[in-house]
């Protein structure tokens, strides 16, 4: 589970990867339309060559003709290399889209971990995820396991519950729901002494597992590195 | 007299020189016909573009007509097209 902060803001990142890939893609396309529909037909040389020829009365010898011909055939020829360097820069602009989208998910992606770790950094432990075993009588959470009591894991399960549905419990209410009695009829200290349990099981845990290690018949060390460590 | 001479002209002999082309690839000719009927560039016109379409040739442009006298100044001209079609 993570804050509903960062989850909005990955919402956000990712509508903008959207907009700027289909940005990008509707660019390109454009592009390529235009270059489809901008390049001369391949026809344009041979009507200027029948052009010249009907407006000089005086291009009527057969060399000139012959000549008229040949001109047209090289132009002909030209335009045949002009529409292979356009499926060329169609190839082009397709590796280009490709590039540009991939930069900018792999841009955006980047800001995204940069954010994230500088968050992680910050808070010390961020909890993506939260499994709770009953029949292993354990917490999940990321990759540390947690023992807990029953009591504690009927306790967290209800404090769970109560999240997923946006709510948020008093100490009656937690002990209404365990004990299963109307919450009204519970005392405020009870449910505050449950979760007072769970605080001090898990936070026991959580200490022992990430900052006081406890290695068997060796001691107790800090899990941290050494170079983290100011005295002032 | 200036009406009966064009007329003998006209029925003794008419030709008419012309533009024509090919598509694909562009081939170009010029040539000489003669025509039947009706000496004017009209006439030739249409009667050209019938015969040259026959042949697989697109009439550009007649360019005009005239009798026997015009006929060797253009011999060398229209070539393998001098009263072919």
């Amino acid at each position: 589970m993570t804050s509903s902060s960062a989850t909005e803001a990955r919402e956000i990142g990712s509508r903008i990867v959207v907009a700027g890939i289909a940005a990008i893609v509707l660019i390109l396309a454009i592009a390529a339309v235009l270059l489809f529909i901008n390049l001369p037909d391949a026809n344009a040389f041979n009507m200027r060559v029948e052009q010249l020829f009907v407006e000089n009365d005086n291009l009527t010898s057969n060399a000139e003709i012959k000549l008229l011909e040949i001109l047209a055939g090289s132009g002909t020829a030209f335009s045949d290399t002009l529409a292979s360097y356009r499926f060329v820069i169609f190839v082009l602009l397709i590796f280009a889209t490709a590039l540009l989208v991939a930069a900018v998910a792999f841009l955006v992606m980047l800001i995204a971990l940069n954010r994230r770790m500088g968050r992680i950094e910050r808070q010390g432990i961020e909890v993506n995820s939260l499994t709770i075993s009953r029949d292993q009588k354990a917490v999940y959470l990321n990759d540390f396991e947690f023992k807990l009591t029953d009591a504690a894991i009927e306790t967290l399960s209800v404090l769970a519950e109560a999240r997923m549905d946006d709510e948020v419990l008093t100490g009656a209410e937690i002990e209404g729901v365990i004990s299963g009695r109307n919450a009204a009829d519970c005392d405020e200290a009870a449910g505050a002494t449950r979760i007072k349990r769970l605080r001090d099981t898990l936070g026991n845990q959580m200490m022992s597992e990430l900052l006081v290690k406890n290695i068997a018949r060796k001691g107790y060390v800090l899990a941290i590195d050494k170079d983290v460590i100011r005295m002032t | 007299m200036a009406l009966m001479l064009s007329t003998t002209i006209a029925q003794a002999a008419c030709y008419a020189d012309y533009k024509a082309k090919q598509d694909d690839p562009l081939r170009l000719h010029y040539g000489v016909a003669e025509l039947r009927g009706d000496c004017s560039v009209g006439s030739a016109e249409s009667q050209l573009r019938d015969r040259l379409a026959g042949n697989g040739w697109q009439l550009l442009n007649v360019l005009g007509v005239f009798d026997e006298a015009g006929l060797e100044e253009r011999k060398e001209s229209a070539g393998d097209f001098f009263l072919r079609y």
